[in-house]
């Protein structure tokens, strides 16, 4: 055990030799857009109004009569879904007035998560492509979503949300010509 | 070694400069890619793709249409107009909306990139430069064919969303299209074009420069049939007859006078206790038995052999398959260990390439993983080292993860699931006192399991590789070239913050990898550590 830590040790005090600090600025987060959690929020609980509403007009419209224990778990069930939902979009709330992000010359860092923290890392030189995403709501309130691709991710993207729309297609640009000049020079 | 590869790229690469210089190339042939700023229709023969894709989507989902169909029946019944209506508004709708989809679709071309705006209510924007492109496919369905018309695929590579469509070009347009960005490709860098090319050179004279590297003899089959089930090849095969088996099996038994109903009432405990075992010990003789067979067919003959730039494997007792993966492509070494390879000191070599999902979105990827069946680790050294000469995944010394792994999996699982078969005991305890055994037994049963889990999972770094142990009754281990990192992800809960601790995500284009809960200042300089390797050499990933 203990020679294994010097090992390791020894490895990464090469590490530090190698990588200038000069060249290396520390990450650091710059918050995305000022009204881009309220938006969130907003969103999300009027998806609740319109579930619920939808429900209550379900539950007592005249056509067909749903017999009373009907009404009576429909309520509950919808009452304990919405409370749920209103907690999670809190939550919500408070986690997206924690997303930022920081653009460095060689790469991209996204910075997620209230309790369980996110930093997530995008090398430029391993972009494959990048888009612009913008919902209905987005286009509204000038929002905008980076959507970064590098190869292997199936799964898991890399989504820089609530961006301004100026920023997000100033970031595009930016990084196009950063591979513009990889491929030239 | 690495030399050799080294050259043979600089050669490459010499020749591709030799390809690329007549410049001429492109404004001889009748450009396409000028640069214009504006952006284009296409044909309104695409409504007819859009309509497609609409109905393929319609039927996909006609699973949570049931509900409605089965509310409306009787009424359906009473009025079939009520149906008419339905459907017709259905088709006015899929109508309505292939057509607005047709008139946002605009599309441009530079000299360097396609651009394709799409999308009604989310709006998309793809922009695609051509060196990224891995694969153009035109497409012609049937509706296209008799207009002469096509639909361009480029295929990045990467996630599936990330592809962009051109729909309805005609279809000379779209040849030529695709010619000329072959050509830029061609033209502005090293990219996959060039790389193909050497393949085909060597495939000319492969006789020539190739080494067998490994071959499997027929006892190492049968060890690789033993610790590694492969009965689902000859299931697979099966599949079709399987009724008809099981139909025969029952006949064959009832024809000898077994009826297992009777034969269960009528036999006292033990004799049932010594049939169930004897018969639980010839399932699994013959699961053996068909699964060495499988091996067998699978890799019956196997090699390996290597040119100056990639593997091929040669194997089959049927049907002889061959699958090369060239050097560069590899992205991780994975030497897997089952408890019982554990047992003969075997492992599964696996070299992978590209994730298999992108494989399947990108036929000529097919085949994506390389595997040697039941070497000896010196074996996996030496295989190994052709495509990471650094190397020493057979015999690195691996770091333990912090203990906390096992307390954060005890609140997740063990905990409430002891909490679970505990209320269960009570509640089912009927008046005699309550059997406190079974949730004791299975909470500690997963405890176990998860301290074995904790006690496997191992990681080392050195300025080249990225190394991950990891299993639970086996162990894999991983062997991850650090340049080939696609994306690092850190993460820190509130509560690993207190205690020091964080956890790395690997990406590559094979997959990610991680290293849960080590100290947080080690994982912070491996993350810097990786970004600074991948960016400032910016070395080819495939």
């Amino acid at each position: 055990m203990t020679t294994q830590t010097v090992n390791s040790d020894t490895t990464f005090s090469n590490l530090h030799v190698a990588i200038d600090a000069e060249k290396n600025v520390p990450l650091a987060a710059t918050p995305v857009a000022a009204h881009y959690p309220i938006t969130e929020l907003s969103v999300s609980i009027a998806f609740l109004l319109i579930v619920v509403l939808v429900g209550i007009a379900v539950t007592y419209q005249p056509i067909w009569i749903i017999p009373e224990t009907g009404r009576y778990w429909m309520v509950r069930i919808l009452s304990a879904v919405s409370t749920l939902w209103v907690l999670f979009s809190i939550y919500g709330y408070y986690a997206a007035k924690k997303v930022g992000f920081c653009v460095r010359e060689q790469d991209i860092t996204l910075f997620k998560g209230l309790i369980f923290r996110k930093q997530i890392t995008q090398p430029i030189c391993r972009i494959q492509h990048i888009e612009v995403q913008r919902g209905p709501v987005d286009r509204k309130v000038g929002l905008a979503n980076l959507h970064v691709f590098s190869a292997g991710d199936v799964t898991q993207t890399f989504v820089i949300p609530g961006l301004l729309d100026g920023d997000a297609v100033a970031m595009r640009a930016n990084i196009l010509a950063h591979k513009e000049l990889q491929h030239h020079g | 070694m690495g030399e050799n590869v080294s050259q043979n790229m600089s050669k490459s690469i010499a020749d591709n400069t030799q390809i690329s210089e007549p410049e001429n190339l492109i404004p001889t042939t009748k450009s396409i890619l000028t640069q214009d700023d504006e952006w284009h229709k296409v044909s309104p023969i695409a409504i007819l793709y859009f309509i497609e894709k609409l109905v393929v989507g319609i039927i996909n989902n006609v699973f949570y249409m049931i509900p409605m169909f089965i509310t409306l029946w009787d009424e359906i019944r009473e009025n079939p107009w009520i149906a008419v209506g339905i459907v017709g508004v259905i088709l006015g709708l899929i109508t309505f909306f292939a057509v607005w989809s047709f008139l946002v679709f605009r599309y441009r071309l530079s000299p360097t990139t396609v651009e394709v705006k799409s999308g009604i209510f989310k709006k998309k924007h793809v922009d695609l430069p051509f060196n990224r492109i891995q694969n153009i496919k035109i497409e012609q369905p049937f509706y296209y064919r008799l207009f002469g018309f096509a639909t361009m695929a480029f295929d990045s590579g990467g996630s599936l969303q990330q592809e962009a469509r051109l729909i309805g070009l005609p279809l000379s347009f779209a040849q030529s299209l695709q010619m000329q960005i072959n050509d830029v490709k061609a033209q502005v860098g090293v990219d996959k074009v060039v790389l193909d090319k050497t393949e085909e050179n060597n495939n000319s004279h492969i006789h020539h420069n190739e080494t067998i590297v490994n071959t499997r003899s027929l006892s190492d089959l049968v060890f690789h049939g033993i610790t590694s089930n492969r009965i689902f090849i000859i299931l697979a095969g099966l599949a079709p007859f399987v009724d008809n088996i099981f139909g025969y099996i029952g006949e064959k038994l009832a024809s000898w006078g077994v009826d297992i109903g009777q034969t269960i009432e009528s036999e006292s405990f033990i004799i049932l206790a010594i049939y169930a075992l004897s018969l639980f010990l010839l399932c699994i003789g013959l699961i053996t038995l068909l699964s060495i067979v499988g091996a067998i067919i699978m890799f019956y003959g196997y090699t390996l052999s290597k040119t100056t730039e990639k593997f091929i494997r040669r194997s089959g007792l049927i049907t002889k398959h061959e699958i090369s993966v060239t050097f560069s492509r590899i992205q991780v070494a994975i030497m897997k260990q089952d408890w019982l390879d554990i047992v003969f000191g075997r492992y599964n070599l696996k070299l992978e390439q590209l994730n298999g999902q992108i494989a399947n979105a990108n036929p000529s990827a097919a085949n994506n993983k390389l595997m040697v069946p039941s070497v000896f680790a010196y074996e996996c050294r030496d295989i190994l080292a052709h495509v990471f000469p650094l190397h020493n995944l057979h015999e690195i010394e691996f770091l333990n993860i912090s203990k906390r792994f096992i307390i954060r999996h005890l609140i997740i699982l063990a905990i409430p699931m002891s909490v679970l078969t505990g209320f269960l005991a009570w509640n089912h305890h009927q008046g005699n006192t309550v059997n406190w055994l079974y949730p004791i037994v299975l909470t500690g049963l997963w405890s176990g399991l998860i301290v074995l889990r904790w006690w496997r999972w191992g990681y080392a770094v050195n300025e080249t590789y990225i190394y991950i142990r990891k299993g639970l009754f086996g162990a894999d281990r991983y062997c991850i070239p650090i340049n080939k990192v696609q994306r690092v992800t850190f993460s820190q809960s509130v509560f690993m913050e207190k205690a020091q601790l964080a956890s790395l995500k690997i990406q590559l284009a094979s997959g990610s990898y991680s290293i849960p809960l080590i100290n947080a200042d080690l994982a912070q300089r491996i993350q810097t550590y990786i970004l600074y390797n991948v960016e400032s050499k910016a070395q080819a990933w495939m």
